[in-house]
């Protein structure tokens, strides 16, 4: 685990059926661009890049790339890619990225989906080349303590 | 999906997340959370590492707009800007509320 796990986005869902069926929604490359929004071909591996098209209302049509990372049947389905929206034929080669991260666990009456997304606090620091210090203080306590205060200062 | 944030909006929270992406730092932030303006004497109380380097990342910080430094006296002290903060917390909540949006549709996929 490193430290840019630090800034991360966690959201999660209960979906009225079984496992498997949640995780072939999830990883089938073709269920998965349906309920995503986009438009891909190819189907997702370990290690696979996949260019994909957003189909989102709101998406403009905009091109991007996913990098598979890890899948890990019925349990673990994860991804790197460049979060913001990009020029078409942009080179993102050199931007750093964030992780998106799908675990699916048993539930009573369905299957948790955790989705979470995390590397926010990279996003400039590699660009710069600057070594990343180890932070375990955890940026979800740090952010609430923040909320905390910009609330109060409102 | 991706409805993502608009690239002005990341450009924004860029300097921001990269200020906060340090130990040090972000316990400076959280220090400063209270209000109050500090001294250096103060921040560096109980912290791991040097004065000296504990000014580093007040300059740091102060780069990215996150505090400011204002004399009193003969003493600097310093104070969050937490209005800075907004643009990083933005990106977060809004890519938060992207995320609902897309586990809400993969729930109706399945379910329907």
């Amino acid at each position: 685990m490193t430290s840019s796990r630090s800034s991360t986005i966690e959201k999660q869902i209960l979906i009225r059926a079984p496992r498997h069926r949640v995780w072939q929604a999830l990883t089938n490359l073709e269920e998965f661009a349906r309920w995503f929004q986009v438009r891909a071909s190819g189907a997702f591996a370990p290690g696979v890049r996949l260019d994909m098209v957003s189909t989102h209302p709101l998406g403009n049509g905009a091109a991007f790339y996913i990098e598979v990372d890890t899948i890990q049947p019925e349990t673990l389905f994860s991804w790197r890619w460049h979060p913001g929206s990009k020029p078409a034929g942009a080179n993102y080669d050199a931007e750093p990225y964030t992780t998106v991260e799908f675990r699916l666990h048993d539930a009573e009456g369905g299957t948790l989906v955790t989705v979470t997304e995390w590397g926010f606090d990279r996003l400039s620091l590699e660009r710069r080349a600057k070594a990343f210090a180890d932070n375990t203080k955890g940026w979800e306590i740090q952010m609430a303590a923040l909320g905390d205060y910009a609330g109060k200062s409102a | 999906m991706p409805e993502n944030p608009p690239s002005a909006g990341w450009r924004e929270a860029a300097p921001v997340f990269a200020a906060l992406g340090d130990g040090t730092r972000l316990d400076l932030v959280a220090r400063l959370c209270g209000g109050e303006p500090l001294s250096i004497t103060q921040l560096s109380a109980g912290a791991a590492v040097t004065r000296q380097a504990i000014t580093k990342h007040l300059h740091v910080l102060e780069e990215a707009g996150l505090v400011r430094g204002a004399r009193r006296g003969r003493e600097q002290r310093w104070e969050l800007d937490p209005q800075k903060l907004d643009p990083a917390r933005r990106c977060l909540e809004q890519i938060g509320r992207e995320w609902e949006s897309a586990l809400g549709r993969l729930k109706d996929y399945v379910e329907r």
